[in-house]
């Protein structure tokens, strides 16, 4: 007696552990909102963390986002619980700078082909460490941070072979977003041209010491150096591109700024100390904002210009120099400025970058992605974008709710196909009835390891449970089929020990089988190979066992009859 | 012993298959789809069915590749082409000729990507046999006994890649995994199969017999469940599964029942005879 007892624990271990993988799945019914991004500058930034559940604010329930955002104008001590603490935050100005969500109504995570969104892989132009990877991670997470984009996600990823990847999932997000904003290796450099005019083949050339340039057939000489066209050399610490050459005279193209001497960018207008506007103009709006440079490159914008002529334009009686400072970006030309006489000769270490679109809400965005950039700094080397996946949030959804139609319908078919052969509803409900306990414990198991769950792991889950059907099948059949003329010779024991050398032999080679599909296109079948291991295991050491003593009982009954 | 003769037609078909394939390869080469060789897919929803034909021939400067699923509350169409043509185009394309769909999800891969994807599915086949054969053997012990089911599980996946390539199913990572966990079913009713024989009593005639009504009732089982979700399911992942395991699974009962089963009353007799 004491045996039998020990063997209904298998049955009850099941059922706790269904009861609590479904109690795991749904979380409780608290209310709240969650936290889905947080960013730069907000007032809540180090106060709390995406992911984090807030549900009052300010004497007030929060239950829906847009509970929370009746906020958004409010200044003031704001207090809030978030994940059961009390916190207090200070908002001096209107504008939360947070974003929070409906609370999921299950802990499971859904992959982006089910909810929708952006996904972009780029791969380094060059072989890199995983440190540099690290890095450019780094930097991306700040463009994106600054530009805006909700809830990014960031995953170097390595494959076979040993290259390097990098995975960007988000929420929103264009194409054209993704390969300006975070394909661009973000190389900035301000350059000033000057015009060296020739008398009889020399001319000269003012920084802060004045140099000799001689013309000598299709090259020039200076401090020492010869030049031809397009070569580029350094001067007082300079660098510079000879760009132009005539008999009369040469351009030389310094360049006064690079993305390394860019210390700060103004993100928000802060009056007094920092500017970034958008401007109505005719025909368009104009933006503009500030960075600040070292003094070392301010100086070199010194000497540059110290020589420079004034002209002062005949309709508006402003007066410029004579040459426009050029902002270039990985290579191109992204702006031309006139640089105020005020200027000349200054180490002028906060110069704005400004730019003209036709539409306000492009002025806004090519702002915001400048000044991402220019933030951000330059990655250490180029990406490419090698695979973009736009995937929308209706069309996951339908994927979904087609992919959970089609289980109950294969579900039905299944029972009635088991119903046909065996004439049986003791056999049927408990096949059935296992089959949904599998389902709720590798759900569970999922949730567990936060596993997440896309479309292949929904193909994963209905090859372990469809095989963990088939096991069920064969160990009724090896009970039923140990009858006949069998039935003598071997006990119940005996038959299910059979039944069960088939159920392990057949649940290793599946295993075998699908462990090298983790490896192949870079993860994109992981959750096929995840979820069928997570379900044949779960199987073979819980439900199985279990099932195989029910299975026992009601043809034991059966027999006697 | 008229039942030897069997044998013929599991290898008859293994050898058309496989000078089949032979053929394909070195010919025009395997359909591949978008994510083995490159390329961008646009998905798009429609309420009602969607004419193959008719928006093949007004992308037809982009030299695209449609193929249509039934969902739930409508159909899906898959539109692939070249990684170089912008979506943006064909989307617009599409909407000057009266299709607006409301949703569109875009793929794009490059074609370098797509080539080391292949490279990496076909790597992971070789793996996953390997692992499936040692596993076997280690099951089996007795190389005969092994080795047949080796060569069967081999023959499934050959003539399920013909097959599927004749109709028209492009390779992809879906259809890879699929092939993969084919590896692993098609070894299922071989160990039920040789476990009842060799463990077995009686006439062994009736234990292959049994072992027979046991496997098809699970063949059936998911057979039915495979094509309940390959006539549900509007997504290409779950079709291109479904549609893969379920000739797998049909080659299995020609190679289990036709090749497997006579080999082993062949070994068992052979025994008993010495």
């Amino acid at each position: 007696m004491k045996l039998s007892f020990i063997k209904e624990w298998r049955i009850l271990i099941v059922i706790i552990l269904v009861v609590a993988a479904i109690i795991f799945i749904i979380p409780s019914s608290q209310k709240g909102v969650v936290v889905t991004s947080i960013s730069s500058g907000s007032p809540f930034t180090g106060k709390v963390q995406a992911g984090e559940i807030i549900n009052w604010a300010n004497e007030k329930d929060i239950s829906s986002p847009e509970d929370f955002y009746l906020f958004e104008n409010f200044t003031g001590t704001f207090r809030f619980m978030h994940s059961g603490k009390l916190e207090l935050v200070n908002i001096e100005r209107p504008g939360l700078g947070i974003t929070v969500g409906k609370k999921p109504v299950s802990n499971l995570e859904f992959g982006l082909d089910l909810i929708g969104g952006t996904r972009v892989l780029l791969k380094p132009k060059e072989n890199v460490t995983d440190t540099t990877i690290q890095q450019i991670i780094a930097t991306l997470e700040t463009r994106i941070n600054i530009f805006g984009l909700k809830e990014a996600k960031f995953q170097p990823i390595k494959d076979v072979s040993g290259n390097n990847y990098i995975q960007i999932e988000m929420a929103g997000g264009s194409k054209e977003e993704v390969e300006n904003l975070l394909a661009k290796q973000g190389k900035f450099e301000g350059k000033i041209p000057k015009v060296i005019d020739f008398t009889n083949t020399s001319g000269k050339l003012n920084l802060e010491k004045s140099y000799s340039v001689n013309l000598k057939d299709n090259e020039i000489e200076i401090n020492n150096t010869l030049l031809k066209i397009n070569e580029s050399s350094k001067i007082e610490d300079i660098d510079f591109q000879l760009t132009n050459l005539t008999n009369d005279s040469a351009v030389l193209l310094f360049t006064v700024f690079s993305g390394k001497d860019i210390q700060s960018v103004c993100l928000q207008d802060q009056p007094g100390i920092c500017v970034s506007r958008i401007i109505s103009q005719s025909g368009g709006w104009e933006f503009n904002f500030q960075v600040f440079v070292s003094q070392e490159s301010a100086e070199k914008f010194a000497k540059v210009t110290k020589d420079m002529k004034v002209i002062t334009e005949p309709n508006t009686g402003s007066k410029y120099l004579e040459s426009k400072i050029y902002l270039f970006l990985d290579e191109g030309l992204i702006d031309e400025l006139s640089i105020s006489s005020e200027l000349k000769g200054q180490a002028y270490t906060s110069p704005a970058i400004t730019g003209f679109r036709q539409i306000r809400e492009e002025a806004l965005k090519e702002q915001l992605r400048l000044k991402s950039i220019l933030q951000s700094g330059a990655l250490p080397t180029g990406l490419e974008t090698i695979r973009i996946d736009q995937i929308s949030p209706t069309l996951g959804q339908e994927f979904f709710g087609s992919a959970f139609l089609a289980i109950i319908i294969a579900s039905i078919t299944v029972a009635s196909v088991i119903y046909v052969r065996y004439r049986s509803f003791k056999i049927l409900i408990p096949n059935m009835l296992f089959s949904f306990f599998e389902l709720m414990l590798t759900l569970g198991a999922a949730a567990l390891i936060k596993w997440t769950i896309d479309l292949s792991s929904i193909a994963g889950i209905i090859a372990a449970i469809g095989s963990g059907t088939n096991d069920q099948i064969m160990i009724i059949d090896e009970i039923l089929v140990g009858g006949g003329e069998e039935r003598e010779i071997l006990t119940f024991k005996q038959r299910i020990k059979r039944a069960f050398s088939i159920i392990f032999g057949s649940a290793a080679t599946v295993i075998a089988a699908v462990i090298p599909m983790m490896f192949m296109g870079i993860g994109a079948m992981k959750g096929f190979a995840v979820t069928t291991i997570l379900g044949i295991f779960i199987g073979v050491v819980i439900t199985r066992p279990a099932f195989a003593r029910i299975a026992e009982k009601i043809l034991e009954e059966k027999e006697k009859i | 012993m008229n039942y030897k003769k069997l044998i013929i037609i599991p290898l008859l078909l293994l050898a058309i298959s496989l000078v089949y394939l032979f053929y394909q390869v070195s010919t025009k080469g395997l359909i591949l789809d978008i994510d083995l060789k490159g390329g961008t897919q646009i998905v798009a929803e429609s309420p009602t069915s969607i004419n193959e034909q008719a928006i093949e021939n007004i992308l037809k400067k982009y030299d695209v590749d449609i193929r249509t699923a039934r969902g739930v509350t409508g159909y899906t169409i898959f539109i692939n082409f070249d990684a170089s043509i912008n979506p943006n185009d064909v989307i617009k394309t599409l909407k000057e000729n009266g299709y607006d769909f409301k949703s569109y999800s875009t793929q794009t891969i490059g074609p370098a990507l797509g080539v080391a994807f292949f490279q990496q599915a076909q790597l992971a086949l070789l793996f996953a046999f390997s692992f499936m054969a040692v596993t076997v053997f280690i099951i089996f012990k007795k190389i005969v006994l092994s080795f047949r089911v080796v060569l069967s599980a081999f023959a499934d996946i050959i003539e399920t890649l013909v097959l599927s390539q004749i109709l028209g199913i492009e390779l992809s990572l879906a259809t890879f995994a699929a092939l993969l966990l084919l590896i692993g079913y098609s070894v299922d009713d071989d160990i039920l199969l040789t476990n009842r024989v060799i463990k077995g009593s009686g006439e062994i005639k009736t234990r292959i017999k049994g072992a027979m009504k046991t496997a098809f009732t699970m063949v059936g089982a998911t057979c039915v469940a495979l094509l309940a979700l390959l006539i549900m399911s509007s997504s290409l992942v779950i079709v291109e599964i479904a549609s893969i395991l379920l000739m797998g699974l049909i080659f299995d009962q020609i190679n289990t029942w036709l090749f497997n089963a006579p080999v082993l009353r062949w070994y068992v007799e052979g025994l008993n005879e010495t």
